[in-house]
């Protein structure tokens, strides 16, 4: 543990000794009927300090260098990391506030382990924060993200009681394990008490390592106001959680209210930590970034900034939120105010360092001095600075918890899992894609669109992983156990399950754009046909199930190739509807479909379309190649060609071809010869 | 945490409570009571303390900001305010409100508040539990609010325009309000000109422009145009060369917004 003030030494990081140091001030704390604090003792008019504000900012549990999805080490990003960059700066100024922006507690598998899969005790301190108290933070702010697991759970890991609808009476709450230090939130308020649901700011009061004018060593007292602000489009995106239990109130209206409130109960300085970029389009108590007008609300010295995932100063930056007019980007001030944003995930350390003097009454900012700096984990050779070890140490369990957790088997298969034959009707790493989506959007809509409770509900995915890259770019997973990481392999992207509700002739259209994935083959050419255009494989979007076939006819144009549509043996009229799942990708345009653009949307599910893939390997736990991989809606066109049809695949993957019963298709040059571990294979038309 | 434990003791005393109530609201109240402020439009709280009203009122379930703001409304007949009431008693998502918020959108709409004509023009282009589906009298409502250059509406115009729903088929006027909606910020307005220009879609193909607006787009953490990137660069699509390491990186950001996407207009 380093030192973070002159004499003020790590004691404060034990719960029991917090007491001891329990000089923080709390808005509440001050209105109490306590004895007037004895007097300052006087410093001596000249007297000097460097003060160090050091901001981490959207770390999203990233605690070690640690990428859980591929379960190796990455070395580009982690807390662990960051912690080297915080002692190195405590050790260069003589005087630090560590202090955390927020979007803390969620982004990784080791924060889901946490909140959701095996859900921590009251007792225990979240890894996160275990380690944020390891390094002695000072203070922190709460980001967006730290809602999206819902009230009580904040509630509970932030050690909070919280007064708000669906928790009990504060009275009647325990306060369980939280961070060691305070975290301060100034815009979100309940619905059931009207106040804050945090403490709306905090005032740190800390012994600066200090110099008189004539050069004397001394220390002196110093009162910092924390002030804390979270972006309130919270109440749109994490609705379900927050929707009549919360409410925001407007950052600037807030800040112009607390930070007089701060400087009368004595704060030196005040620091905002807010959560959000920089927007100066008019101002709005709703607005997502409200940091440009916070700039300008009188007795801010500093603000420490986050949310965007980018670096602040930085004199190269394009993007338009540093490109306002009164944003200084070189120097990192914002209308004035040293303004800093670190990054994300640890990657940098946010640095403002104040010099600081006292007149005799009280400090004063040397402006001129005030440096603005970020600091990156990544060294000028490309590197990374070193781990601080006492942070794995410290989670070792939590991390190795995660990773077994990672690698547990969530069911079996008996069959081998791959994308190599997708293009030509290989379904064996789709259906079970489909058929999870379509199970969990039908129990949606049973429980909750009781209107559309008559309508079918289908199920489209796609080949993500179609042999772009090279034959080792397709979804392969082996017979045998299947594990939570493997479903990466089966779904590539973070989408979120979307439902849409579609007529008929959506349908076809639908079909007809994603079987552009050909080229119009024509059958009387004697020489080979590729078959696979440049249309990308992930928007070849295709149905699996035996309630609904139709036709690809490969020799029309595009267009007019789907044939023979039906439902359940009857064809498919244009007015009839169907819902059908999907991901938000598709469902709000993208790879622009006709007639999907948002607007037929009937569920934006918050859950992802792995996990739900993951549930629904869970339940039905022992996937078949009967039940889960044969179901083929489509098929080509029957028609002779006078020459061959080709495609490339992977090599030597034939076997694979004919598991899949696709009887079609044969090897014609096992080198495809761009040395991708490519071969070039057949497929008979006329089959 | 023992500054904690001290505000929690502190906020069930009602004294505190008080003090604690939101200044601007204390501001709103004693307006009213000041009686002068109807006749001097100096006195009329400025949009800000509205929308903080607004707020209270919405999603605060405040009845006391409820009435203020109704009062507010009623005597003034200001669209501005008479729309923060409407959606405020909307966003209670409850039949009676809703159909008193109608009441008052309509009201704003009429005095040509764009705003109001908007939200009007979106619930009538959805549909809602409470008000059926409507496209002519969407287009209305988004065209009304368009003309003013109202962003979300130029939006909508461009989808019911783009798929013909309610009006003829017109993508190259599709396109036009796309590329209206886009120029004023709106992320979902620069993916579908985005993704016209890919495809050539009425307007001339080109891929440098949608890349560009993908990336404007993203920059506003619009989670599809930062998946379009991902899937850009891990297949070598419009014009960039395959990078793994990139695709990666927007493969975690499309993950990190989907928590908070880009709001739809």
């Amino acid at each position: 543990m380093q030192n973070r003030f002159g004499f003020l030494t790590g004691g404060c990081l034990s719960i029991f000794l917090l007491a001891a140091c329990g000089n923080d001030t709390s808005p509440a704390a001050l209105t109490q009927a306590t004895p007037a604090p004895a007097p300052a003792p006087s410093i001596e008019k000249g007297t000097a300090a460097t003060l160090a504000l050091l901001e981490t900012t959207d770390l999203h549990t990233n605690v070690l260098s640690y990428d859980y999805f591929k379960l190796a080490e990455d070395k580009s990003f982690g807390f662990e990391r960051v912690a080297t960059l915080i002692k190195n700066a405590r050790a260069e100024f003589p005087n630090t506030l560590l202090l955390d922006n927020g979007d803390t507690i969620q982004g990784t598998a080791l924060a889901d382990y946490q909140a959701q899969v095996a859900p921590i005790a009251c007792g225990t301190t979240l890894a996160m924060y275990k380690v944020m108290n390891t390094m002695g933070y000072d203070g922190g702010g709460i980001g967006n993200h730290e809602f999206n697991y819902g009230l009580p759970y904040l509630n509970q890991v932030t050690g909070n009681k919280f007064n708000v609808e669906g928790l009990p009476d504060p009275a009647k709450q325990t306060a369980c394990a939280g961070p060691a230090f305070p975290q301060v939130l100034a815009n979100v308020l309940s619905v059931k008490s009207k106040e804050p649901l945090f403490q709306p700011y905090t005032i740190l009061t800390r012994e600066l390592k200090a110099k008189t004018a004539d050069g004397k060593e001394v220390t002196a007292p110093i009162k910092v106001g924390i002030i804390g602000f979270t972006p309130p489009t919270i109440l749109s995106w994490d609705k379900r959680w927050l929707d009549g239990k919360v409410y925001t109130a407007g950052i600037k209206e807030q800040a112009e209210k607390y930070i007089p409130e701060m400087r009368a109960k004595g704060a030196d300085l005040v620091v905002v930590i807010s959560h959000g970029g920089l927007d100066n389009s008019a101002y709005s108590p709703t607005m997502e970034n409200a940091n440009y007008y916070v700039s300008q609300v009188a007795g801010v010295d500093a603000m420490l900034i986050g949310h965007s995932h980018q670096i602040f100063p930085n004199a190269t930056s394009t993007v338009p939120q540093f490109n306002l007019p009164g944003v200084d980007k070189v120097n990192g001030t914002v209308n004035g105010v040293p303004t800093v944003m670190a990054n994300y995930w640890g990657k940098h350390l946010g640095v403002i360092k104040l010099e600081l003097a006292h007149d005799g009454k009280a400090w004063v900012v040397d402006k001129a001095k005030t440096k603005v700096e970020t600091r990156s984990i990544q060294n000028a050779d490309k590197t990374y600075v070193a781990a601080e070890p006492s942070i794995a140490a410290a989670v070792a369990a939590e991390h190795q918890a995660t990773i077994d957790y990672v690698k547990t088997p969530i069911g079996s298969t008996d069959f081998q899992m791959t994308s190599y034959f997708a293009d030509v009707g290989e379904v064996g790493a789709i259906e079970l894609v489909n058929q999870a989506q379509a199970d969990y959007v039908a129990k949606y809509v049973k429980a909750n669109l009781p209107a559309y409770a008559t309508l079918p509900v289908l199920s489209v995915s796609a080949p993500f992983k179609s042999g772009f890259g090279g034959g080792n770019d397709y979804t392969d997973v082996a017979q045998g156990n299947v594990a939570i990481n493997n479903a990466a392999d089966l779904y590539l992207y973070p989408n979120t399950i979307y439902a849409v509700k579609v007529s008929g002739d959506n349908i076809k259209a639908w079909l007809e754009t994603a079987a552009k994935r050909f080229n119009q083959i024509d059958p009387a050419k004697t020489t080979e046909q590729a078959l696979i255009s440049s249309f990308p494989g992930y928007n070849f979007d295709m149905f699996t199930s035996a309630d609904i076939s139709y036709e690809i006819d490969v020799t029309q144009p595009v267009g007019s190739r789907i044939k023979n549509l039906s439902y359940k043996g009857a064809a498919i009229v244009g007015t009839q509807e169907f819902i059908v799942a999907t991901n938000n990708y598709r469902a709000s345009g993208g790879g622009n479909f006709p007639g999907l653009d948002g607007s037929k949307t009937i569920l934006a599910a918050p859950d992802a379309n792995r996990d739900v893939l993951i549930a629904y390997i869970k339940s039905v736990k022992a996937v078949t190649r009967a039940a889960n991989g044969s179901d083929r809606s489509w098929k080509f066109t029957k028609v002779p060609t006078a020459g061959p049809v080709i495609f490339n695949s992977s090599a030597g993957k034939l076997a694979i071809a004919t598991a899949a019963g696709l009887t079609n298709v044969s090897l014609l040059r096992a080198d495809e010869g761009s040395g991708k571990n490519l071969s070039v294979y057949a497929l008979d038309l006329s089959k | 945490m023992i500054a904690m434990a001290v505000t929690r003791t502190l906020r069930t005393r009602p004294g505190v409570q008080k003090a604690l109530a939101s200044a601007a609201l204390a501001a709103a109240l004693a307006g009213v009571g000041g009686a002068a402020w109807n006749n001097h439009a100096a006195h009329m709280p400025d949009a800000a303390t509205i929308a903080v009203l607004a707020q209270q009122a919405g999603p605060g379930r405040d009845a006391k900001a409820e009435q203020v703001l109704r009062q507010f409304a009623e005597s003034s007949k200001r669209a501005s305010v008479q729309r923060e009431l409407g959606e405020a008693l909307l966003t209670r998502n409850t039949p009676r409100d809703f159909a008193e918020g109608i009441v008052w959108l309509e009201k704003a709409a009429e005095q040509g508040d764009a705003d109001a004509s908007m939200a009007l023009g979106k619930l009538r282009f959805l549909g809602t539990p409470f008000l059926a589906q409507d496209y002519p009298r969407a287009y209305r409502y988004f065209a009304a609010a368009g003309a003013q250059g109202h962003a979300g509406a130029a939006y909508y115009l461009g989808l019911m325009l783009r798929s013909g729903y309610g009006v003829r088929e017109n993508r190259a006027a599709a396109a036009r309000w796309f590329a209206l909606a886009a120029e004023k910020n709106s992320a979902a307005a620069m993916f579908m000109l985005a993704n016209a220009y890919r495809e050539g879609d009425s307007v001339p193909r080109d891929e440098a422009r949608a890349r560009e607006l993908y990336e404007e787009a993203a920059e506003l953490e619009l989670p599809e145009a930062i998946q379009t990137l991902a899937m850009a660069y891990r297949n070598g699509e419009l014009g960039l060369a395959q990078d793994e390491m990139q695709a990666r990186h927007f493969t975690q950001e499309t993950a990190h917004a989907l928590k908070h996407p880009a709001l739809t207009p």
